[in-house]
Protein backbone atom coordinates (compact mmCIF):
# COMPACT_ATOMS: atom_id res chain seq x y z
CA UNK A 1 0.00 0.00 0.00
CA UNK A 2 1.19 3.45 -0.58
CA UNK A 3 2.41 5.87 2.01
CA UNK A 4 0.03 8.27 1.22
CA UNK A 5 -2.58 5.15 1.66
CA UNK A 6 -1.26 4.32 4.77
CA UNK A 7 -1.16 7.50 6.60
CA UNK A 8 -4.11 8.30 5.66
CA UNK A 9 -5.74 5.68 7.17
CA UNK A 10 -3.60 5.93 10.45
CA UNK A 11 -4.99 9.65 10.37
CA UNK A 12 -8.67 8.56 9.87
CA UNK A 13 -8.44 5.62 12.31
CA UNK A 14 -6.93 7.57 15.07
CA UNK A 15 -10.15 10.26 14.92
CA UNK A 16 -12.71 7.24 15.00
CA UNK A 17 -10.79 5.44 17.69
CA UNK A 18 -10.84 8.37 20.03
CA UNK A 19 -14.43 8.71 18.64
CA UNK A 20 -15.60 5.47 19.58
CA UNK A 21 -14.08 6.11 22.82
CA UNK A 22 -15.00 8.95 24.12
CA UNK A 23 -18.38 8.99 22.00
CA UNK A 24 -18.85 12.58 22.98
CA UNK A 25 -19.46 14.47 19.62
CA UNK A 26 -21.11 12.14 17.71
CA UNK A 27 -23.77 11.58 20.57
CA UNK A 28 -23.97 15.62 20.65
CA UNK A 29 -23.79 15.87 17.43
CA UNK A 30 -26.88 13.05 16.40
CA UNK A 31 -28.86 14.88 19.26
CA UNK A 32 -28.60 18.21 18.08
CA UNK A 33 -29.66 17.49 14.89
CA UNK A 34 -32.34 15.16 16.40
CA UNK A 35 -33.83 18.13 18.14
CA UNK A 36 -33.90 20.38 15.15
CA UNK A 37 -36.03 18.10 13.32
CA UNK A 38 -38.16 17.69 16.08
CA UNK A 39 -38.37 21.59 16.94
CA UNK A 40 -39.01 22.18 13.21
CA UNK A 41 -41.20 19.38 12.41
CA UNK A 42 -43.95 20.14 15.53
CA UNK A 43 -43.74 23.85 14.26
CA UNK A 44 -44.15 23.01 10.80
CA UNK A 45 -45.21 19.56 10.10
CA UNK A 46 -48.80 19.77 10.79
CA UNK A 47 -49.80 21.98 7.61
CA UNK A 48 -47.34 24.41 6.88
CA UNK A 49 -45.03 22.31 4.85
CA UNK A 50 -45.89 18.55 4.86
CA UNK A 51 -44.19 16.37 2.29
CA UNK A 52 -41.07 18.06 0.40
CA UNK A 53 -40.44 20.39 3.51
CA UNK A 54 -38.57 17.55 5.32
CA UNK A 55 -35.75 18.72 2.38
CA UNK A 56 -35.36 21.79 3.93
CA UNK A 57 -35.47 20.90 7.30
CA UNK A 58 -33.27 18.00 7.25
CA UNK A 59 -31.07 20.66 5.67
CA UNK A 60 -31.09 23.01 8.58
CA UNK A 61 -30.34 20.23 10.68
CA UNK A 62 -27.48 19.15 8.55
CA UNK A 63 -26.35 22.42 8.61
CA UNK A 64 -26.33 22.95 13.14
CA UNK A 65 -24.88 19.92 13.83
CA UNK A 66 -22.20 19.91 10.81
CA UNK A 67 -20.92 22.80 12.36
CA UNK A 68 -20.83 21.55 15.69
CA UNK A 69 -19.15 18.46 14.26
CA UNK A 70 -16.74 20.28 12.69
CA UNK A 71 -15.64 22.40 15.13
CA UNK A 72 -15.30 19.31 17.87
CA UNK A 73 -13.27 17.13 15.30
CA UNK A 74 -10.91 19.89 15.22
CA UNK A 75 -11.33 20.88 18.77
CA UNK A 76 -9.78 17.10 19.30
CA UNK A 77 -6.90 18.43 17.54
CA UNK A 78 -6.01 21.69 19.91
CA UNK A 79 -6.00 19.46 23.31
CA UNK A 80 -2.34 19.02 24.04
CA UNK A 81 -0.36 20.04 21.10
CA UNK A 82 -1.83 17.16 19.03
CA UNK A 83 -1.88 19.46 15.94
CA UNK A 84 1.40 20.69 16.25
CA UNK A 85 2.95 17.20 16.64
CA UNK A 86 1.06 16.15 13.76
CA UNK A 87 2.61 19.09 11.43
CA UNK A 88 6.39 18.35 12.93
CA UNK A 89 5.63 14.53 10.87
CA UNK A 90 6.24 14.19 7.03
CA UNK A 91 2.73 13.81 6.26
CA UNK A 92 1.07 16.32 4.03
CA UNK A 93 -1.11 18.52 4.73
CA UNK A 94 -3.05 17.30 1.77
CA UNK A 95 -3.60 14.24 3.20
CA UNK A 96 -4.55 15.42 6.57
CA UNK A 97 -7.25 17.75 5.01
CA UNK A 98 -8.27 14.47 3.40
CA UNK A 99 -8.21 12.22 6.80
CA UNK A 100 -10.18 15.19 8.43
CA UNK A 101 -12.61 15.22 5.86
CA UNK A 102 -13.11 11.59 5.68
CA UNK A 103 -13.82 11.56 9.75
CA UNK A 104 -16.44 14.42 9.76
CA UNK A 105 -17.91 12.87 6.56
CA UNK A 106 -18.01 9.21 8.73
CA UNK A 107 -19.57 11.47 11.48
CA UNK A 108 -21.86 13.37 9.60
CA UNK A 109 -22.88 9.62 7.78
CA UNK A 110 -23.86 8.45 10.86
CA UNK A 111 -26.09 11.36 11.77
CA UNK A 112 -27.69 11.40 8.62
CA UNK A 113 -28.74 7.74 9.14
CA UNK A 114 -30.21 8.53 12.30
CA UNK A 115 -32.11 11.96 11.22
CA UNK A 116 -33.05 11.76 7.98
CA UNK A 117 -35.37 8.81 8.73
CA UNK A 118 -36.91 10.92 11.42
CA UNK A 119 -37.17 13.87 9.33
CA UNK A 120 -38.95 12.01 6.59
CA UNK A 121 -41.77 10.36 8.82
CA UNK A 122 -42.34 14.09 11.08
CA UNK A 123 -43.30 15.34 7.51
CA UNK A 124 -44.82 12.44 5.83
CA UNK A 125 -42.32 12.26 2.90
CA UNK A 126 -43.66 10.04 0.85
CA UNK A 127 -40.26 8.94 -1.04
CA UNK A 128 -41.43 6.41 -2.93
CA UNK A 129 -40.91 7.68 -6.54
CA UNK A 130 -37.49 8.05 -5.96
CA UNK A 131 -35.92 6.72 -3.09
CA UNK A 132 -32.28 6.42 -4.63
CA UNK A 133 -31.80 9.80 -6.08
CA UNK A 134 -33.06 11.36 -2.67
CA UNK A 135 -30.43 9.77 -0.88
CA UNK A 136 -27.89 10.98 -4.01
CA UNK A 137 -28.78 14.39 -3.88
CA UNK A 138 -28.48 14.84 -0.17
CA UNK A 139 -25.46 12.50 0.10
CA UNK A 140 -23.83 14.89 -2.41
CA UNK A 141 -24.49 17.68 -0.72
CA UNK A 142 -23.72 16.66 2.83
CA UNK A 143 -20.20 15.83 0.70
CA UNK A 144 -19.42 19.29 -0.69
CA UNK A 145 -20.54 20.96 3.29
CA UNK A 146 -18.09 18.64 4.80
CA UNK A 147 -15.49 19.57 2.25
CA UNK A 148 -15.50 23.13 3.13
CA UNK A 149 -16.57 22.95 6.35
CA UNK A 150 -13.30 20.97 7.01
CA UNK A 151 -11.26 24.26 6.00
CA UNK A 152 -13.15 26.32 7.68
CA UNK A 153 -13.10 24.68 10.87
CA UNK A 154 -9.32 24.62 10.70
CA UNK A 155 -9.05 28.20 9.97
CA UNK A 156 -11.68 28.82 12.91
CA UNK A 157 -9.73 27.26 15.74
CA UNK A 158 -6.45 28.03 15.42
CA UNK A 159 -7.99 31.75 16.43
CA UNK A 160 -9.09 32.32 19.83
CA UNK A 161 -12.36 33.21 18.22
CA UNK A 162 -15.73 32.92 19.99
CA UNK A 163 -17.93 30.57 18.57
CA UNK A 164 -20.80 30.95 15.90
CA UNK A 165 -17.99 32.33 13.29
CA UNK A 166 -17.57 29.19 12.05
CA UNK A 167 -21.55 28.77 11.34
CA UNK A 168 -21.42 32.25 9.67
CA UNK A 169 -18.52 31.49 7.45
CA UNK A 170 -20.02 28.03 6.14
CA UNK A 171 -23.61 29.04 5.73
CA UNK A 172 -23.93 31.83 2.94
CA UNK A 173 -20.84 29.44 0.99
CA UNK A 174 -23.10 26.46 1.42
CA UNK A 175 -26.20 28.05 0.38
CA UNK A 176 -25.16 26.91 -3.25
CA UNK A 177 -25.56 23.44 -1.92
CA UNK A 178 -28.68 23.69 0.00
CA UNK A 179 -30.52 25.74 -2.77
CA UNK A 180 -29.32 23.35 -5.81
CA UNK A 181 -30.53 19.83 -4.09
CA UNK A 182 -34.04 21.48 -2.08
CA UNK A 183 -34.62 22.64 -6.09
CA UNK A 184 -33.87 19.71 -7.59
CA UNK A 185 -35.89 17.46 -5.23
CA UNK A 186 -38.69 19.63 -5.55
CA UNK A 187 -38.63 19.66 -9.11
CA UNK A 188 -38.43 15.63 -8.76
CA UNK A 189 -41.38 14.62 -6.25
CA UNK A 190 -43.38 17.80 -6.72
CA UNK A 191 -43.17 18.28 -10.38
CA UNK A 192 -41.97 14.64 -11.61
CA UNK A 193 -39.42 16.08 -13.34
CA UNK A 194 -36.16 13.32 -12.78
CA UNK A 195 -33.28 14.75 -11.42
CA UNK A 196 -30.88 12.69 -14.23
CA UNK A 197 -27.64 13.16 -14.81
CA UNK A 198 -27.49 16.73 -15.29
CA UNK A 199 -28.80 17.53 -11.73
CA UNK A 200 -26.73 14.94 -10.31
CA UNK A 201 -23.56 16.55 -12.26
CA UNK A 202 -24.24 20.19 -11.36
CA UNK A 203 -23.77 18.57 -7.60
CA UNK A 204 -20.59 16.08 -8.33
CA UNK A 205 -18.82 19.54 -10.02
CA UNK A 206 -19.52 21.59 -7.06
CA UNK A 207 -18.68 18.83 -4.71
CA UNK A 208 -15.69 19.18 -6.88
CA UNK A 209 -14.96 22.88 -6.34
CA UNK A 210 -14.93 23.00 -3.05
CA UNK A 211 -12.77 19.39 -2.25
CA UNK A 212 -9.98 21.22 -4.72
CA UNK A 213 -10.06 24.56 -3.21
CA UNK A 214 -10.20 23.00 -0.08
CA UNK A 215 -7.57 20.51 0.09
CA UNK A 216 -5.18 23.29 -2.07
CA UNK A 217 -5.75 25.65 0.72
CA UNK A 218 -5.37 23.55 3.94
CA UNK A 219 -1.72 24.09 4.77
CA UNK A 220 -2.33 27.91 4.46
CA UNK A 221 -4.96 27.84 7.45
CA UNK A 222 -3.13 25.32 9.46
CA UNK A 223 -1.19 26.60 12.84
CA UNK A 224 -0.13 24.38 15.75
CA UNK B 1 -41.46 60.76 -13.95
CA UNK B 2 -41.91 57.20 -11.63
CA UNK B 3 -42.04 57.53 -8.21
CA UNK B 4 -39.87 54.18 -7.95
CA UNK B 5 -37.51 55.49 -10.33
CA UNK B 6 -36.88 58.78 -8.04
CA UNK B 7 -36.36 56.94 -5.29
CA UNK B 8 -34.22 53.94 -6.87
CA UNK B 9 -32.31 56.41 -8.21
CA UNK B 10 -32.11 59.12 -4.91
CA UNK B 11 -30.73 56.11 -2.74
CA UNK B 12 -28.59 54.64 -4.93
CA UNK B 13 -27.28 58.01 -4.96
CA UNK B 14 -27.37 58.71 -1.40
CA UNK B 15 -25.61 55.06 -0.68
CA UNK B 16 -22.70 55.79 -3.56
CA UNK B 17 -21.77 59.15 -2.85
CA UNK B 18 -22.16 58.85 0.68
CA UNK B 19 -20.00 56.24 0.80
CA UNK B 20 -17.42 58.49 -1.18
CA UNK B 21 -18.08 61.06 1.51
CA UNK B 22 -17.51 59.21 4.25
CA UNK B 23 -14.10 57.95 2.95
CA UNK B 24 -13.29 61.38 2.79
CA UNK B 25 -13.97 62.36 6.25
CA UNK B 26 -12.38 59.10 7.48
CA UNK B 27 -9.02 60.72 5.92
CA UNK B 28 -9.54 64.39 6.86
CA UNK B 29 -9.63 62.59 10.34
CA UNK B 30 -6.93 60.69 9.94
CA UNK B 31 -4.59 63.62 8.54
CA UNK B 32 -6.05 65.97 11.75
CA UNK B 33 -5.48 62.48 14.43
CA UNK B 34 -1.31 62.37 12.49
CA UNK B 35 -0.90 65.58 12.57
CA UNK B 36 -1.49 65.81 16.51
CA UNK B 37 0.77 62.74 17.14
CA UNK B 38 3.68 63.57 14.91
CA UNK B 39 3.29 67.04 17.08
CA UNK B 40 3.43 64.89 20.20
CA UNK B 41 6.23 63.17 19.30
CA UNK B 42 8.38 66.04 18.58
CA UNK B 43 7.13 67.93 21.87
CA UNK B 44 7.54 64.74 23.88
CA UNK B 45 3.81 64.93 24.79
CA UNK B 46 4.37 68.11 26.33
CA UNK B 47 6.63 66.48 29.14
CA UNK B 48 9.43 69.07 30.41
CA UNK C 1 0.48 63.90 0.26
CA UNK C 2 1.45 66.67 -2.26
CA UNK C 3 -1.09 69.24 -3.59
CA UNK C 4 -0.45 68.30 -7.01
CA UNK C 5 -2.00 64.59 -6.33
CA UNK C 6 -4.70 66.12 -4.15
CA UNK C 7 -5.82 68.56 -6.77
CA UNK C 8 -5.93 65.59 -9.40
CA UNK C 9 -7.80 63.46 -6.77
CA UNK C 10 -10.43 66.21 -6.51
CA UNK C 11 -10.08 66.74 -10.22
CA UNK C 12 -11.41 63.16 -10.63
CA UNK C 13 -14.15 63.13 -8.21
CA UNK C 14 -15.47 66.19 -9.41
CA UNK C 15 -15.50 64.79 -13.49
CA UNK C 16 -17.28 61.82 -11.56
CA UNK C 17 -19.57 63.60 -9.93
CA UNK C 18 -20.36 66.21 -13.30
CA UNK C 19 -20.20 62.27 -15.54
CA UNK C 20 -23.19 60.77 -12.80
CA UNK C 21 -25.29 64.12 -12.89
CA UNK C 22 -25.15 64.46 -16.88
CA UNK C 23 -26.06 60.63 -17.05
CA UNK C 24 -29.26 61.18 -14.89
CA UNK C 25 -29.92 63.71 -16.45
CA UNK C 26 -29.75 61.38 -19.94
CA UNK C 27 -31.89 58.89 -18.79
CA UNK C 28 -34.69 61.08 -17.42
CA UNK C 29 -34.98 63.47 -20.13
CA UNK C 30 -33.97 61.69 -23.26
CA UNK C 31 -33.77 57.88 -22.91
CA UNK C 32 -37.32 56.57 -23.89
CA UNK C 33 -39.42 54.33 -21.57
CA UNK C 34 -39.41 50.70 -22.41
CA UNK C 35 -42.44 49.18 -23.79
CA UNK C 36 -43.63 46.67 -21.27
CA UNK C 37 -42.36 48.30 -17.75
CA UNK C 38 -42.80 51.97 -18.52
CA UNK C 39 -40.62 54.12 -16.77
CA UNK C 40 -40.11 52.29 -14.24
CA UNK C 41 -37.45 50.17 -16.49
CA UNK C 42 -35.34 52.77 -15.90
CA UNK C 43 -33.83 51.74 -12.67
CA UNK C 44 -32.12 49.31 -14.40
CA UNK C 45 -29.48 51.77 -16.01
CA UNK C 46 -28.38 52.27 -12.26
CA UNK C 47 -28.57 48.58 -11.06
CA UNK C 48 -27.08 46.74 -14.14
CA UNK C 49 -24.21 48.81 -14.11
CA UNK C 50 -23.71 48.70 -10.21
CA UNK C 51 -24.05 44.93 -10.31
CA UNK C 52 -21.63 44.47 -13.13
CA UNK C 53 -18.87 46.67 -10.65
CA UNK C 54 -19.79 45.01 -7.61
CA UNK C 55 -18.56 41.42 -9.32
CA UNK C 56 -15.68 43.25 -10.73
CA UNK C 57 -14.77 44.39 -7.32
CA UNK C 58 -15.44 40.49 -5.91
CA UNK C 59 -12.89 39.96 -8.85
CA UNK C 60 -10.69 41.96 -7.70
CA UNK C 61 -10.87 41.07 -3.94
CA UNK C 62 -10.46 36.99 -5.65
CA UNK C 63 -7.18 38.13 -7.63
CA UNK C 64 -5.47 40.48 -4.60
CA UNK C 65 -6.28 37.37 -2.16
CA UNK C 66 -4.56 35.01 -4.46
CA UNK C 67 -1.69 37.39 -4.83
CA UNK C 68 -1.27 38.02 -1.39
CA UNK C 69 -1.03 34.12 -0.66
CA UNK C 70 1.74 34.14 -3.63
CA UNK C 71 4.12 36.89 -2.45
CA UNK C 72 2.75 37.99 1.44
CA UNK C 73 3.17 41.62 1.02
CA UNK C 74 0.60 43.31 2.99
CA UNK C 75 -0.15 45.48 -0.25
CA UNK C 76 -2.17 42.93 -1.32
CA UNK C 77 -4.17 42.38 1.83
CA UNK C 78 -5.04 45.61 2.25
CA UNK C 79 -6.29 45.89 -1.34
CA UNK C 80 -7.85 42.69 -1.23
CA UNK C 81 -9.99 44.05 1.74
CA UNK C 82 -10.80 47.50 0.21
CA UNK C 83 -11.67 45.72 -2.67
CA UNK C 84 -14.03 43.23 -0.65
CA UNK C 85 -15.75 46.16 1.69
CA UNK C 86 -16.67 48.01 -1.99
CA UNK C 87 -18.17 44.90 -3.06
CA UNK C 88 -20.66 44.96 -0.17
CA UNK C 89 -21.54 48.45 -0.39
CA UNK C 90 -21.86 47.83 -3.93
CA UNK C 91 -24.25 44.94 -3.79
CA UNK C 92 -26.26 47.28 -0.87
CA UNK C 93 -27.11 49.02 -3.53
CA UNK C 94 -27.82 46.23 -6.14
CA UNK C 95 -30.11 44.49 -3.41
CA UNK C 96 -31.94 48.05 -2.99
CA UNK C 97 -32.61 48.84 -6.88
CA UNK C 98 -33.09 46.01 -7.24
CA UNK C 99 -35.93 45.62 -4.31
CA UNK C 100 -37.68 48.78 -5.63
CA UNK C 101 -37.42 47.03 -9.49
CA UNK C 102 -39.01 43.92 -8.33
CA UNK C 103 -41.95 46.49 -5.63
CA UNK C 104 -42.45 48.81 -8.79
CA UNK C 105 -42.78 45.89 -11.26
CA UNK C 106 -44.65 43.22 -9.99
CA UNK C 107 -45.58 44.60 -6.50
CA UNK C 108 -43.75 42.66 -3.89
CA UNK C 109 -40.93 44.11 -2.48
CA UNK C 110 -38.91 41.09 -1.90
CA UNK C 111 -39.44 37.53 -3.86
CA UNK C 112 -36.90 34.11 -3.71
CA UNK C 113 -36.16 34.80 -7.71
CA UNK C 114 -32.37 33.94 -9.14
CA UNK C 115 -31.52 37.50 -9.28
CA UNK C 116 -32.26 38.56 -6.12
CA UNK C 117 -31.27 35.82 -4.32
CA UNK C 118 -27.96 35.63 -6.20
CA UNK C 119 -27.58 39.62 -4.75
CA UNK C 120 -28.64 39.01 -1.18
CA UNK C 121 -26.23 35.64 -0.95
CA UNK C 122 -23.09 37.73 -2.62
CA UNK C 123 -24.02 40.43 -0.01
CA UNK C 124 -23.79 37.80 2.88
CA UNK C 125 -20.39 36.24 1.28
CA UNK C 126 -18.56 39.77 1.56
CA UNK C 127 -20.28 40.77 4.68
CA UNK C 128 -18.87 37.30 6.73
CA UNK C 129 -15.57 38.49 5.13
CA UNK C 130 -15.75 41.68 6.77
CA UNK C 131 -16.73 40.29 9.84
CA UNK C 132 -13.80 37.46 9.84
CA UNK C 133 -11.20 40.17 9.30
CA UNK C 134 -13.04 42.26 12.04
CA UNK C 135 -12.22 39.16 14.64
CA UNK C 136 -9.39 37.97 13.41
CA UNK C 137 -6.29 39.26 15.33
CA UNK C 138 -2.42 39.70 14.06
CA UNK C 139 -2.06 40.98 10.89
CA UNK C 140 -0.67 37.89 8.94
CA UNK C 141 -3.07 35.71 9.85
CA UNK C 142 -5.90 38.07 9.13
CA UNK C 143 -4.64 38.62 5.92
CA UNK C 144 -4.13 34.95 5.44
CA UNK C 145 -7.92 33.72 6.77
CA UNK C 146 -9.17 36.25 4.89
CA UNK C 147 -7.46 35.62 1.44
CA UNK C 148 -8.48 31.81 1.79
CA UNK C 149 -12.19 32.76 2.63
CA UNK C 150 -12.28 35.32 -0.28
CA UNK C 151 -10.43 32.98 -2.82
CA UNK C 152 -13.61 30.80 -1.66
CA UNK C 153 -16.24 33.17 -1.51
CA UNK C 154 -15.43 33.99 -4.96
CA UNK C 155 -15.04 30.57 -6.37
CA UNK C 156 -18.61 29.82 -4.91
CA UNK C 157 -20.40 32.94 -7.67
CA UNK C 158 -20.91 31.41 -10.24
CA UNK C 159 -22.20 28.15 -7.84
CA UNK C 160 -24.50 30.68 -6.19
CA UNK C 161 -25.62 31.59 -9.66
CA UNK C 162 -25.88 28.49 -11.24
CA UNK C 163 -28.01 27.20 -8.35
CA UNK C 164 -30.08 30.66 -8.07
CA UNK C 165 -30.81 29.75 -12.03
CA UNK C 166 -32.90 26.51 -10.24
CA UNK C 167 -35.28 29.08 -8.18
CA UNK C 168 -38.81 29.49 -9.67
CA UNK C 169 -38.48 32.71 -11.85
CA UNK C 170 -41.92 34.91 -11.40
CA UNK C 171 -40.82 37.27 -13.79
CA UNK C 172 -39.47 35.69 -16.96
CA UNK C 173 -38.44 37.79 -20.21
CA UNK C 174 -35.51 39.29 -21.48
CA UNK C 175 -36.13 43.26 -21.41
CA UNK C 176 -36.12 44.53 -25.63
CA UNK C 177 -33.52 47.41 -25.38
CA UNK C 178 -33.60 50.21 -28.39
CA UNK C 179 -30.96 51.69 -29.60
CA UNK C 180 -31.38 54.21 -27.55
CA UNK C 181 -31.53 52.54 -24.67
CA UNK C 182 -28.33 50.52 -25.01
CA UNK C 183 -26.30 54.00 -25.90
CA UNK C 184 -27.90 54.94 -22.31
CA UNK C 185 -26.49 51.59 -20.50
CA UNK C 186 -23.30 52.00 -22.05
CA UNK C 187 -23.15 55.94 -20.83
CA UNK C 188 -24.20 54.50 -17.50
CA UNK C 189 -21.38 52.80 -17.11
CA UNK C 190 -19.13 55.03 -17.84
CA UNK C 191 -19.90 57.59 -14.41
CA UNK C 192 -20.58 54.10 -11.98
CA UNK C 193 -17.69 52.51 -12.91
CA UNK C 194 -15.46 55.36 -12.49
CA UNK C 195 -17.06 55.86 -9.29
CA UNK C 196 -16.54 52.32 -8.03
CA UNK C 197 -12.98 52.23 -8.66
CA UNK C 198 -12.59 55.29 -7.01
CA UNK C 199 -14.07 54.01 -3.95
CA UNK C 200 -12.13 50.63 -4.42
CA UNK C 201 -8.75 52.73 -4.32
CA UNK C 202 -9.68 55.42 -1.80
CA UNK C 203 -10.25 52.96 0.10
CA UNK C 204 -7.03 50.99 -0.54
CA UNK C 205 -4.85 53.98 0.27
CA UNK C 206 -6.49 54.34 3.54
CA UNK C 207 -6.18 51.05 4.42
CA UNK C 208 -2.29 51.11 2.90
CA UNK C 209 -1.17 54.24 5.66
CA UNK C 210 -3.25 52.38 8.44
CA UNK C 211 -1.14 49.32 7.71
CA UNK C 212 2.51 51.37 7.35
CA UNK C 213 1.33 53.67 10.35
CA UNK C 214 0.78 49.94 12.70
CA UNK C 215 3.89 48.75 11.15
CA UNK C 216 6.26 51.71 12.11
CA UNK C 217 4.56 51.90 15.65
CA UNK C 218 5.02 47.90 15.75
CA UNK C 219 8.73 48.46 14.90
CA UNK C 220 9.31 51.62 17.21
CA UNK C 221 8.07 50.28 20.36
CA UNK C 222 10.95 50.69 22.78
CA UNK C 223 12.75 47.59 24.37
CA UNK C 224 12.84 48.54 27.97
CA UNK C 225 16.21 47.38 29.08
CA UNK C 226 14.84 46.89 32.88
CA UNK C 227 12.40 44.49 32.15
CA UNK C 228 13.11 42.67 29.43
CA UNK C 229 14.93 39.63 31.35
CA UNK C 230 11.79 39.73 33.20
CA UNK C 231 9.54 39.22 30.80
CA UNK C 232 11.51 36.65 29.26
CA UNK C 233 11.51 34.79 32.59
CA UNK C 234 8.11 35.16 32.53
CA UNK C 235 7.69 33.24 29.76
CA UNK C 236 9.54 30.71 30.31
CA UNK C 237 9.10 29.89 33.82
CA UNK C 238 5.83 31.27 34.29
CA UNK C 239 4.77 33.97 37.28
CA UNK C 240 4.77 31.44 40.21
CA UNK C 241 8.42 30.61 39.54
CA UNK C 242 9.26 34.55 39.39
CA UNK C 243 7.67 35.28 42.62
CA UNK C 244 9.98 32.67 43.84
CA UNK C 245 12.99 34.39 42.38
CA UNK C 246 11.85 37.75 43.71
CA UNK C 247 11.61 35.96 47.00
CA UNK C 248 14.43 34.17 47.29
CA UNK C 249 16.28 38.02 46.37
Amino acid sequence: MPLVAQQFLLLVGKDLKIEARSRQTIGLVIVLGLLIVVVLGLGLGGGAAVGLGATVVLWVAYLFSGVLCFEKTMAVERSESALAALMLTPISRGTLYLAKLTSNLALMAAVALVITPAGVLFFSFDLSAAPVTFGAVMALGIVGFAAIGTLFAAVVSSTRLQGGLLAMMIFPVALPLVIASTQLLIHQFRDGLPVGGMGLGVLVAFDAIFLTASWLMFELVLEP
Amino acid sequence: MNNYVIAAYTIGSLLLWGYALSMWLESRARVRVERRQSHDRKTDGGRP
Amino acid sequence: MSSVQGRLIRSYWIAVALLFAADLVLIIRYTPDEQTMGAVQKIFYLHLPVAINTFLACLTAFVASIAYLWHREGWWDDLAAAAARVSVQLCAVVLATGMIWGRAAWGVWWTWSPRLTFSLILFLLYVVYLVIRSSVEGRERRAIIGSVYAIIAFLDVPLVWLSARLLPDIHPGSVQLEPAMKMTLLASFVPVTLLAVGLVVTRFVLNRTASVTANSVQASKPRDIRTAPLVTGAALHGPKAIRQANGAL
